[in-house]
C-alpha cells in the first residue's frame, strides 16, 4: 500500500519544477515529466492491485496534517477509487508516449505542466472525502483543462476553450454555493461526516436544494443534454491527446464523485433525476451523430452519450428499493463500461490525431495502409460498439438484465441507442475499410489500448462464461475458439491456414460428436460441424490472395453456430448469435462490398438487440417449453433469427452481402449460417410459444415465408450476378423452410428440416460452383459468360443435377421438400400460402434455365478459350456433395427417418403424417409417391431410350459452335449469336409493378429520415456561449421545480 | 405382377404416343378445313416421325444437346405413366402408384428443362428466346391452374388423381366441371397456355423466331422430341379428363373426352393472332386467376 498522498504530493510538486527545469534544458524536462506519470502509473497500479487482490482490505483514508475527518481535510480511496487513479494515470502514460511519437504541443512547457495538473486534478477529483477539497480539485482541472484547450493552435480549440471556460465557471460555481450552504445546513464538509448526520432521517427542502446545486454542478461537467453544447466543441477543436485524457480519464472522476455525493447525500428522488438526464442525453446524442461528418465531432457525440448511459445505470444503482443482486450486477456494468469507453475512446482519439483530415470520407483508405492501424481502429471501434468479446458487449447484457421488469421501457431505450451506435460506428467503419491505402500518422499508444482491451476481455470472457452461459460443451467450445483465433499466425501462407483449420476443424468433429443426439440440437449440430467441414474444403482455390483473418473467422462463425445450436438458455443462444454475426461480418467485410457489410451489420444487430429485448421480457432464460408469456417476446426474439432468413421485408441486405462477400465464405453463408436462423425460429415456436397460443403469429411467419419466396425468387429472375442471383434464391428457397416451420405440425417440419438440409447441399454445391467459375473466368457478370460447358463439364454436371434438385424437380433430393410442405400446407388448410408458393415455384424454373443458359449453355466466349475446370478442391466438392443429392433423391427416408427421431422428442410431433408403403412409396393423408420408383424408372427408361437412340439414329456429325441455321447469314463471333444480355426483358414488360424496389425504398426513407431528424435537433447547438448559458439556466429551473419541493 | 404392369404400361405408352401422333393430323385436318383447304391426311404426322426417324445424317452440338431428346421423351412418357387412363382398371391406371398430383406436376418440368437445355446448348440465339418466353408464360398459366388444383385437392381432400377421379362418380354432375365451374374454367383457359395455342403461341411464334427452342434439331433427333410432344400432349388431356370430367370407366369414353378437350384449344388457336409474353402473362394472372379465385375463396369458406 503506498500513500494516496504521494500520488498527488509528487504530481503537483513535479509540476513546479518542470517549470523552473523547462527552462534551462527541455530534454530533462521531458524527462522528468514522463518519469512522474511513470511513477504515478506505478504507484496507483500498485495500490489497485492491492485492492484486487485482497490485501487492501479496507478503503485507505488518509488524514492530512493529522487532523481527524470532521475538521481536516482527508483522502479516502476505495477500491473504485484506486481503480479510477489508475485509469487516470494509465491513459495519461498513453497520451504521454503519444505527445512523444507525435510531437508535443508549443509552448511545450506549459502543456506538460498543465498536462500533470490535469490527471492530478482528476485523481484528487476522485480521491477526495471533503467536499471542499472537491471544489478545489475541480478548479484545478477545470483551469488546467481550459489551458490545455486553448494551447492547441487551432482557432477551434481557442473558440472551444472559451466557451468551456464560461460554462466550467457556471459548474464550479454551482459546486461552491451548494459546498457553502452544505456547510450551514450540516456544520461539516466531511463527505463520511455529513453522510452520517444525515442518515439520522434530517430532511428538508434546503438540503435538497443544496444537493441539487453539487449534483447541477457535476450534470454539467458530466455534459449532459442539453449543457454539453462546450463539451462537443472542445472534443471537436482540442488536441486529441487532450481530449483522450479529458473524455478518457477526467470526466470519469466526476462521474464518480458525482455516483459519490448522490449516495452520501439521499434526500431526494435521484433516480428519476438519472433517468431523466442519462436517459434522454444517451438517446439523443446517440441519434445526433447518425450523419455526422466530422469524426472528432462523432466520437464527442459517442463520449456523450456513454457518460448518458452511465448516468441511467448510476440511477439504478443507487436506487435502494431494488433488489441487491439486480444493483450489484448494474455495478459491475457500470465498471465494465467505463473501463471499455475510456480505453476505446482514448484509442480512437488518438488514432483521429493520425489522419490529417477531420471529414470521415478523408478516412477512405486507412484501414488498408497499415495493419497495426487497422488492429487498434477495429478493436476500439468494436469494444466501444459492443461487440463480443469486448467488454462493452458483456456490460450490455449485465446492464440490461440489472433493470428491473417494471422498468422495461428502459430498455427499449438503451437498445435502440445502441442500433443507432451501431449505424453511426459501423458507417465510420466501412468508410476506413472502402478504398485503397492512405498514409497514416505512426501511433504508438492506440495499439498498446487496444491490446490492453483485448487482454482484458479475457478475464472478463472468462467470467461470463463461468457465470452465466450454459452449454453443455463449455470448455470444448471455449478452447476451439481459441485455438481458431491462433490459425490467424499462420497467415504468411493460405495453404497451411487451410490444413490448419481443417485439422481444427477434424478435432471440433472429434471432440463434439458425442453431442449429436437425435434432437433438435444435434440435428443442427451435425449439419454445422459435417456440412462446415466439406464448405471448409472448397476454400483453397490455389493462389487468390485472402486475407490472414479469413480461416480465424470462418472457423469462429463455425464454432460459434456449433455454440449456438447446443445453448441451453437464451442467454448463451443470444451470446453465440452475437459472436457468429460479428465474425460473418469481418469475412463479408473482407469483399468488395464494405457498403453491404455495413448494411449487414445494422440489420444484424437490430435483430440481436431484439432479441435481447425479447429475452429480457421471458420471466425463465431456460429453453424448457413453458407458459405463453404474451406475444412481443416471441415476436423480438424472431426478429433476430428473420434478419438471418432475410425474411421480407427484412432482406435487403441479403443480396449485397451475398453476393459481395468473398466467394470462399459466401457457400457457408448461405448453406449453414442462414439455417440457424431455422433453427431459431424453431426454438421460439417450441419455447416461447404453446401450440395454441402462437397459432396466428405463426400464420402470418408462414405468409411472410411464402411472400419471400414469391418476391425473392421474382427479383432472382432478374438479376445479372451470379452470385447476387443466386442470394435472391437462397433467401427464397429459406422462405418455404419458413412455412413448413410456421405450419408447426408433423409434416410441415418434416418439410422444413429436410429442406434445411437439401438447400444445404444444393445451395452449397452451387456457391461452391459459383466460386469456382468466379476464380476461373474472373467474372461473375453473366452476359459475360456462356459455352463454358466445354470448358467446365464437372462443373456444369454438378451445377445442373443442383438446379434440379433446386427447381425440385423428381427423381432428384429437392423434391420430397416440396411433396412434403404441399401436402402440408393443404393438409393445414393454408390454400391461399399454397398458391403462392406453387407460384414461386414455378418462378424458380425461370432463374434456374438462366444459371444454366447464361453460364454454360449457348456460346463460348472469345475471352473465355482458355478456361479451365474449377480447381480440385472445388471439384472435389462438388463431387462430395453430388451424392447425397442422387441418393436422397432415390431414398429420402435416409434423412426422413432421422428427422422423425428428432420430432418424436417434441410433444404433439411425435407421430410424422406419413408412413411407408411397398407399393406405393411415402403416403400422406392425401397423397403418395414412390420416389425409389420415379428415380429407377427415370433412370432406367433414359437408358434405353438412349442406347436406342444410340443404335438406330443417323450418322451424327459434330458441328462448331458457329455453324447454325441463321437465316444464310454465316455468323463470325460468338457475341453475334449468344443471348446473354436482358433475357427475362419481356417477362419483365409484365411484371415491373411486381419489382418495384418499394422496401429498399422504405428503408432507404426511414435511415434519412432519421437523419434529417439528427441534423435537425443538432441546431439547438448554435455554438453561441450564450445559448449554452441559457440552456444551463433551463436545467436548473427544471431541476429546481421538478425534483425538489420548491414552488 | 410388376412386369404386367410394365408390359401394360408399355403398350399404354405406344398407344399414347400414336393417339398423339393421330390427334396432331386431325388438328392439322381441321385447320386447314377451317381455312378452307384440302389439308395433309390425318395420318401425316406418323408420315412425318417415320421420316424423320428414318433420316441418314444429323448433326450434334454438343453433349447437352444430344441428350435433350431422351429427356423429352422420357420426360413426356413419365408423365403419361403418372396419368391412369381409366382408374381401378389394372390395365390401364399405368404407372400412378408412383406419385400423386403433386409429384406429377413436378414431373411434368423435367421433359422440358432437358429440352430448354439441350435447345440452349445449340448456340442458336432463338432456342434461348423461345425457352425464356416459355418458361415465363408458364410462370403465367401456373397460376390459374394451380389455383384449380388447390381447390380440386381441398374439395375432395386428397392429392392423388385417383381420389380426385373417385370424388366425381355419381353421374355428369359430380364431375368438377360442374361442382367447381370457375376452378374448371380457369384451368381450361390455361390449357390453353400449356398447348401453346394462339393468342398464347409465343414460344414456338413461327414467324417470330423461327420455331424457337427445337430450331437447331433435326433427323433422328426432332423424332425422338417429336413422339415426346405428342406424348406429352396426350398426358395433359388425360389430366384434365381426370380432374374435371370425371376420369373414364373405360378405354372409349377415355378417347371421347379426351378429344373434347383436345378440341377446345384447337378451336380458339384458329381464331386468334398471338399476344406478346407480358400481355399473355398478365392475361393468364388476371381473368383466369381471378376465375380460380372464387372458387378457392369458396372452398376456403365452406370448408
Amino acid at each position: 500500500m503506498v500513500n494516496p498522498i504521494i500520488i498527488i504530493g509528487v504530481t503537483l510538486a513535479s509540476a513546479f519544477f518542470i517549470g523552473i527545469l523547462q527552462v534551462y534544458n527541455r530534454i530533462w524536462a521531458r524527462v522528468f515529466f514522463f518519469l512522474t506519470l511513470a511513477f504515478d502509473f506505478l504507484v496507483s497500479g500498485l495500490n489497485f492491485y492491492g485492492f484486487i487482490t485482497g490485501k487492501i482490505a479496507k478503503p485507505i483514508l488518509v488524514k492530512i496534517g493529522g487532523f481527524p475527518p470532521p475538521i481536516g481535510i482527508n483522502l479516502l480511496v476505495g477500491k473504485a477509487e484506486a481503480a479510477l487513479g489508475f485509469l487516470i494515470f494509465t491513459i495519461a502514460l498513453l497520451g504521454a508516449i503519444h505527445w512523444f511519437v507525435r510531437g508535443l504541443p508549443q509552448p511545450e512547457g506549459k502543456a506538460l505542466i498543465l498536462f500533470l495538473l490535469l490527471s492530478l486534478g482528476a485523481t484528487g477529483i476522485s480521491f477526495t472525502g471533503d467536499f471542499f477539497n472537491l471544489f478545489v480539485f475541480v478548479e484545478i482541472t477545470s483551469i488546467a483543462a481550459y489551458g490545455l484547450v486553448a494551447s492547441s493552435k487551432d482557432e477551434r480549440a481557442l473558440e472551444a476553450a472559451f466557451k468551456y471556460m464560461v460554462i466550467g465557471s457556471i459548474s464550479s460555481t454551482f459546486i461552491l454555493l451548494g459546498v457553502v450552504f452544505l456547510y450551514k445546513a450540516t456544520g461539516s464538509l466531511n463527505m463520511l461526516d455529513i453522510a452520517g448526520k444525515l442518515a439520522g432521517g434530517i430532511s428538508s427542502a434546503v438540503l435538497a436544494l443544496i444537493t441539487l446545486m453539487i449534483l447541477a454542478g457535476l450534470l454539467i461537467e458530466l455534459e449532459v443534454f442539453p449543457v454539453n453544447g462546450w463539451a462537443l466543441d472542445v472534443y471537436q477543436g482540442a488536441d486529441p491527446v487532450v481530449v483522450a485524457l479529458l473524455a478518457g480519464a477526467a470526466v470519469k472522476a466526476f462521474y464518480l464523485v458525482f455516483v459519490k455525493t448522490a449516495h452520501y447525500l439521499p434526500l431526494f428522488s435521484f433516480f428519476h433525476l438519472a433517468l431523466l438526464f442519462g436517459g434522454m442525453t444517451y438517446l439523443v446524442s446517440q441519434f445526433f451523430a447518425w450523419r455526422q461528418r466530422d469524426v472528432r465531432r462523432l466520437l464527442g457525440y459517442s463520449s456523450v452519450a456513454q457518460l448518458g448511459l452511465l448516468i441511467l445505470a448510476a440511477g439504478f444503482f443507487l436506487n435502494p428499493s431494488f433488489s441487491s443482486s439486480s444493483r450489484l450486477m448494474m455495478g459491475l456494468a457500470m465498471v465494465l463500461l467505463v473501463f471499455n469507453h475510456s480505453f476505446a475512446k482514448s484509442s480512437l482519439f488518438l488514432l483521429a490525431d493520425n489522419v490529417k483530415e477531420r471529414e470521415i470520407d478523408g478516412w477512405r483508405g486507412v484501414l488498408a495502409s497499415n495493419p497495426v492501424f487497422k488492429f487498434s481502429f477495429s478493436t476500439s471501434v468494436f469494444s466501444i460498439a459492443g461487440v463480443p468479446p469486448f467488454p462493452g458487449f458483456w456490460a450490455k447484457i449485465l446492464l440490461i438484465f440489472a433493470i428491473p421488469r417494471n422498468y422495461s421501457w428502459v430498455v427499449g431505450l438503451v437498445l435502440l441507442g445502441a442500433l443507432a451506435e451501431v449505424v453511426y460506428y459501423f458507417r465510420f467503419y466501412r468508410i476506413a475499410s472502402e478504398g485503397e491505402g492512405k498514409k497514416v500518422g505512426r501511433n504508438l499508444a492506440s495499439p498498446l489500448i487496444s491490446s490492453l482491451i483485448l487482454i482484458a476481455s479475457v478475464p472478463v470472457v472468462w467470467g461470463m462464461f463461468t457465470d452465466k452461459i450454459h452449454i453443455p460443451v463449455k470448455p470444448e467450445i471455449l478452447l476451439l475458439l481459441g485455438i481458431s483465433l491462433l490459425v490467424y499466425f499462420l497467415g504468411a501462407s493460405r495453404l497451411l491456414q487451410w490444413i490448419a483449420s481443417l485439422g481444427v476443424l477434424v478435432y471440433g468433429i472429434y471432440s463434439l460428436y458425442p453431442h449429436i443426439k437425435p434432437d433438435l440440437h444435434g440435428f443442427f449440430l451435425a449439419l454445422v460441424l459435417f456440412g462446415g467441414a466439406v464448405l471448409l474444403l472448397a476454400t483453397y482455390p490455389g493462389s487468390k490472395k485472402l486475407s490472414s483473418s479469413f480461416y480465424p473467422a470462418y472457423l469462429v462463425v463455425l464454432f460459434s453456430m456449433a455454440g449456438l445450436v447446443l445453448s441451453t438458455t437464451w442467454l448463451s443462444v443470444f451470446v453465440f448469435w452475437e459472436i457468429m454475426s460479428w465474425a460473418s461480418f469481418l469475412l463479408i467485410n473482407m469483399g468488395k462490398g464494405k457498403k453491404a457489410a455495413w448494411i449487414y451489420a445494422v440489420f444484424s444487430a437490430a435483430g440481436a438487440y431484439a432479441m435481447l429485448g425479447g429475452i429480457y421480457l421471458l420471466p425463465s432464460l431456460s429453453l424448457a417449453p413453458g407458459k405463453f408469456y404474451g406475444l412481443l417476446p416471441a415476436v423480438l426474439i424472431s426478429l433476430a433469427f428473420l434478419v438471418k432468413m432475410a425474411t421480407s421485408p427484412l432482406h435487403i441486405w441479403a443480396r449485397d452481402a451475398y453476393g459481395e462477400s468473398p466467394d470462399e465464405f459466401t457457400p457457408l453463408l448461405s448453406g449453414i449460417m442462414s439455417k440457424m436462423g431455422v433453427f431459431g425460429s424453431g426454438l421460439v415456436f417450441l419455447y416461447v410459444l404453446t401450440a395454441l397460443s402462437g397459432a396466428g403469429f405463426r400464420y402470418l411467419l408462414g405468409w411472410a415465408g411464402a411472400l419471400t419466396a414469391f418476391f425473392m425468387t421474382l427479383l432472382a429472375v432478374f438479376q445479372d450476378d451470379l452470385k447476387k442471383l443466386l442470394a435472391y434464391s437462397s433467401v427464397g428457397q429459406v422462405g418455404y423452410i419458413l412455412i413448413g416451420l410456421s405450419l408447426f405440425t408433423p409434416l410441415g417440419w418434416n418439410a422444413a428440416l429436410y429442406h434445411t438440409v437439401n438447400h444445404f447441399i444444393f445451395k452449397g454445391l452451387l456457391f461452391v460452383a459459383a466460386a469456382g467459375i468466379i476464380y476461373r473466368v474472373g467474372t461473375s457478370y453473366l452476359p459475360h459468360m456462356g459455352g463454358l460447358i466445354r470448358r467446365m463439364p464437372l462443373t456444369f454436371f454438378a451445377t445442373l443435377l443442383a438446379i434440379i434438385a433446386l427447381a425440385g424437380i423428381p427423381p432428384l433430393s429437392g423434391f420430397a421438400a416440396k411433396w412434403l410442405l404441399y401436402s402440408a400446407l393443404i393438409e393445414k388448410g393454408w390454400i391461399f400460402i399454397t398458391v403462392v408458393a406453387f407460384l414461386a415455384s414455378t418462378l424458380a424454373f425461370l432463374y434456374c434455365f438462366k444459371i444454366l443458359h447464361a453460364v454454360f449453355l449457348g456460346q463460348l466466349q472469345e475471352e473465355n478459350e482458355n478456361v479451365k475446370e474449377a480447381p480440385w478442391p472445388i471439384a472435389l466438392v462438388e463431387v462430395i456433395l453430388l451424392i447425397p443429392l442422387g441418393v436422397l433423391g432415390a431414398f429420402p427416408n435416409l434423412l426422413l427417418n432421422p428427422i422423425n427421431k428428432v420430432l418424436s422428442g417434441i410433444p404433439g410431433m411425435e407421430n410424422p403424417g406419413f408412413h411407408y408403403h411397398k407399393a406405393l412409396g411415402i403416403v400422406s393423408k392425401l397423397g403418395h409417391w414412390n420416389a425409389f420408383f420415379l428415380m429407377v424408372f427415370f433412370v432406367g427408361s433414359f437408358l434405353l431410350a438412349l442406347v436406342f437412340f444410340a443404335l438406330t439414329s443417323a450418322r451424327i456429325r459434330k458441328v462448331g459452335q458457329l455453324d447454325v441455321g441463321y437465316s444464310g447469314e454465316v455468323p463470325r463471333t460468338p457475341q453475334d449469336l449468344h443471348f446473354g444480355y436482358g433475357l427475362y426483358d419481356h417477362f419483365r414488360r409484365a411484371v415491373k409493378w411486381l419489382i418495384y424496389p418499394l422496401v429498399s425504398k422504405i428503408w432507404r426513407g426511414i435511415y434519412e429520415w432519421i437523419g434529417a431528424f439528427a441534423e435537425m435537433g443538432r441546431r439547438i447547438y448554435t455554438g453561441d456561449v450564450n445559448t449554452y448559458a441559457a440552456y444551463v439556466i433551463l436545467i436548473s429551473i427544471i431541476i429546481l421545480y421538478a425534483f425538489t419541493g420548491v414552488k | 405382377m410388376m412386369w404386367a404392369k410394365i408390359f401394360y404400361a408399355f403398350l399404354a405408352l405406344l398407344g399414347g404416343i400414336a393417339y398423339g401422333l393421330f390427334l396432331g393430323g386431325v388438328s392439322r385436318k381441321i385447320t386447314a378445313r377451317m381455312q378452307n383447304r384440302r389439308g395433309p391426311t390425318i395420318w401425316q404426322n406418323f408420315i412425318d416421325l417415320w421420316k424423320l426417324f428414318r433420316k441418314k445424317t444429323a448433326i450434334s452440338h454438343g453433349v447437352m444437346f444430344y441428350l435433350a431428346p431422351m429427356f423429352r421423351l422420357v420426360g413426356g412418357a413419365g408423365t403419361f405413366l403418372l396419368v391412369p387412363i381409366v382408374v381401378g382398371s389394372p390395365y390401364l391406371s399405368n404407372f400412378s402408384f408412383g406419385g400423386d398430383l403433386i409429384v406429377l406436376m413436378y414431373f411434368m418440368v423435367l421433359g422440358c428443362l432437358g429440352m430448354a437445355l439441350g435447345a440452349a446448348e445449340s448456340g442458336h440465339p432463338h432456342a434461348p428466346i423461345g425457352v425464356t418466353r416459355g418458361l415465363s408464360q408458364m410462370a403465367g398459366y401456373e397460376l390459374p391452374f394451380v389455383i384449380s388444383v388447390v381447390v380440386l385437392m381441398v374439395a375432395d381432400k386428397t392429392t392423388s388423381i385417383e381420389g380426385i377421379v373417385r370424388a366425381q362418380q355419381g353421374g355428369i354432375l359430380h364431375w368438377h366441371l360442374f361442382t367447381h365451374p370457375f376452378a374448371a374454367a380457369a384451368a381450361f383457359i390455361s390449357l390453353l397456355g400449356m398447348m401453346g395455342s394462339y393468342p398464347f403461341q409465343v414460344v414456338l411464334a413461327p414467324q417470330e423466331i423461327a420455331i424457337g427452342p427445337p430450331t437447331e434439331y433435326s433427323s433422328t433427333f426432332l423424332s425422338y422430341m417429336f413422339s415426346g410432344r405428342s406424348v406429352f400432349a396426350v398426358a395433359k388431356y388425360l389430366l384434365f379428363m381426370n380432374l374435371f370430367l370425371g376420369g373414364a370407366s373405360n378405354l372409349l369414353w377415355a378417347f371421347v373426352k379426351t378429344f373434347v378437350i383436345f378440341l377446345w384449344p384447337l378451336f380458339i388457336t384458329n381464331v386468334f393472332p398471338r399476344f406478346r409474353l407480358e400481355q399473355s402473362v398478365l392475361f393468364f394472372w388476371t381473368w383466369p386467376s381471378l376465375l380460380g379465385l372464387i372458387d378457392l375463396v369458396r372452398i376456403y369458406l365452406v370448408r
